[in-house]
């Protein structure tokens, strides 16, 4: 059985706990194990590497440091914005000694206990799930028909750049989303603004500027005619759901489209219980968009078949 | 030249102004082609573009360029970097842009634009929350942000319907090792402490 060190992130146990209970279910299904290291602690995030060079560097560093030390080499991550600092926290210790040296001081630790670091890779599990499982291991799990779906990937900054350190996928346009929303049977709309970012690093303190950079992104995957926006962040998640109110009672839009992890829309497919996938918990409401699709794709098949049977059975005639 | 013997210790403030200026000459590779201006989501409210602030690090107009509200409201999204031709590290060197500015706010040496003070504020609060629970605690910060910046009733009207939908956790949740986490956010600070004392001394050297 596949096994990972997994490292959850702050987001994931509040904000976005979905996010984290739908990661667990999929790795679940596919028949891996995901275990939490022991007592992790926040990455810093945007506000460390703005304001202190050495606590951005040692916040992540403790945390690969306990992956390290439950013996684990790699650590898998489901939040964008963590799997961005834990791996240019990798990057940059390996590469620079004199900051390794830096960081164990403020640490309190033996210099040597980072040099081994190296040793501890942070994965994101869209890499995971597209590396270590095949097309095939994911599509027999899948149980129910997407294919009414119609999806825009968002991928937003920090999956993707700087891509020379996170190696991730082409940060231009990215695949490996789309590849797996299509290995589980839903479509994938042409959407150029999968990288553009959406300012969610400023929520809570420049709201106008956030506000506009939402209203593009959800209306240019509108005009896409995408069905839901799926994203492997929490903080694009957040951003770009619950910004949709603001935005509508400025009248600023007269539409809404829900936004959903990719994990919920694999557990979708792998048919897991609904009260478990967190769909409740999104500001616009996702369920009644998907059973809408859903039946609709329902019907046009059905007629599609029942065309095909007509004609058959007139030239059978 | 006594001063120097007393801070031997803090000997690596030299090798920081080294590393500090060895980025910051990554600025000279810049042309200033606008590539990064151009695909900047931000360069609407920034008083001055990722381009001519690379242009001031170039010309070694430090404390010009951190005067700026651009090192802020820069989203951090690492667009221009990824764009740029001449692979300039722009990020880089306005992180270290950034790390000084708020060195300087936080000494009092430096107030802050106007502009600027809710985004130092946001970020300042940020790491309280993470040192005293080590791990962010949602509902503490955005309680804190919005009594501290005055912005009382900004997203008041969604606090309900988040915890509602059970969005925000209710009870903190503190990890065991929090003893030896504080200490590595006390100890980056003694750092910055000794560093800064050391930069007052060697300018009064010179003056
Ligand atoms: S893209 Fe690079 S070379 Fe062009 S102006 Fe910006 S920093 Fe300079
Ligand atoms: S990282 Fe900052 S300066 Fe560069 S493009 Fe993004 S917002 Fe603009």
């Amino acid at each position: 059985m596949k096994s990972y060190h997994y490292f959850p992130g702050c987001s994931l146990e509040g904000m976005a706990k979905e996010f984290d209970q739908t990661t667990r279910e999929i790795f679940t299904t596919l028949g891996a194990s995901l275990k939490e290291i022991e007592d992790w602690s926040c990455c810093g995030a945007t506000s460390a590497h703005f304001t202190d060079r050495l606590l951005s560097y040692a916040l992540p560093a403790r945390n690969l440091n306990i992956t390290k030390k439950c013996g684990g080499n790699e650590l898998a991550v489901s939040c964008a914005a963590c799997f961005a600092r834990l791996k240019v926290t990798s990057y940059n210790l390996q590469k620079d000694a004199k900051l390794r040296g830096e960081v164990a001081e403020v640490m309190e630790v033996e210099e040597k206990e980072l040099n081994s670091l190296s040793d501890v890779v942070p994965r994101h599990i869209l890499e995971i799930l597209t590396k270590d499982f095949s097309v095939e291991d994911i599509k027999s799990k899948v149980i129910r028909d997407l294919s009414g779906l119609k999806i825009a990937p968002y991928y937003g900054c920090l999956l993707v750049r700087p891509p020379q350190i996170l190696e991730f996928d082409d940060p231009e346009n990215p695949m490996i989303m789309d590849n797996i929303i299509k290995t589980v049977g839903a479509s994938v709309v042409d959407f150029p603004f999968k990288t553009e970012c959406c300012g969610a690093s400023l929520t809570l303190s420049k709201a106008d500027i956030v506000a506009n950079l939402t209203k593009k992104i959800i209306t240019e995957a509108r005009d896409a005619g995408a069905d839901l926006i799926v994203v492997a962040c929490p903080l694009c998640q957040t951003n770009l759901d619950m910004r949709q109110l603001d935005l509508q009672s400025d009248n600023l839009i007269d539409f809404e489209i829900p936004v959903i992890y990719f994990t919920q829309l694999m557990g979708l497919a792998f048919g897991i219980d609904e009260k478990k996938l967190g769909f409740n918990r999104n500001m616009i409401a996702v369920l009644p968009t998907i059973k809408e699709k859903l039946a609709a794709a329902v019907v046009t098949k059905v007629a599609t078949v029942a065309t095909a049977a007509t004609s058959t059975e007139r030239e059978g005639e | 030249m006594s001063t120097n013997n007393s801070h031997k210790s803090q000997n690596s403030h030299d090798h920081d102004k080294d590393s500090d200026s060895h980025v910051y000459e990554e600025a000279h590779k810049c042309y200033q082609c606008g590539k990064c201006f151009a695909g900047c989501p931000m360069s609407d409210v920034m008083d001055i573009s990722p381009t001519h602030l690379m242009r001031l690090v170039h010309l070694n107009e430090i404390k010009e360029a951190m005067s700026y509200n651009t090192i802020w409201v820069c989203a951090a999204c690492e667009s221009c970097m990824t764009r740029c031709p001449q692979q300039v590290p722009i990020v880089e060197i306005m992180d270290l842009l950034r790390q000084k500015a708020f060195k300087k706010i936080q000494n009092g040496e430096s107030d802050g634009e106007e502009s600027i003070k809710n985004v130092v504020l946001a970020h300042k609060l940020f790491l309280e929350n993470v040192k005293f629970f080590g791990r962010v605690f949602e509902p503490a910060l955005a309680g804190m942000y919005n009594l501290q910046s005055l912005d009382w009733f900004k997203d008041v009207e969604k606090g309900p319907s988040m915890f509602f939908k059970g969005k925000l956790p209710i009870i903190p949740h503190r990890i065991k090792g929090i003893k030896s986490f504080k200490k590595i956010f006390d100890n980056c600070k003694r750092k910055h402490e000794n560093e800064n004392e050391h930069e007052h001394k060697h300018e009064h050297e010179h003056e």
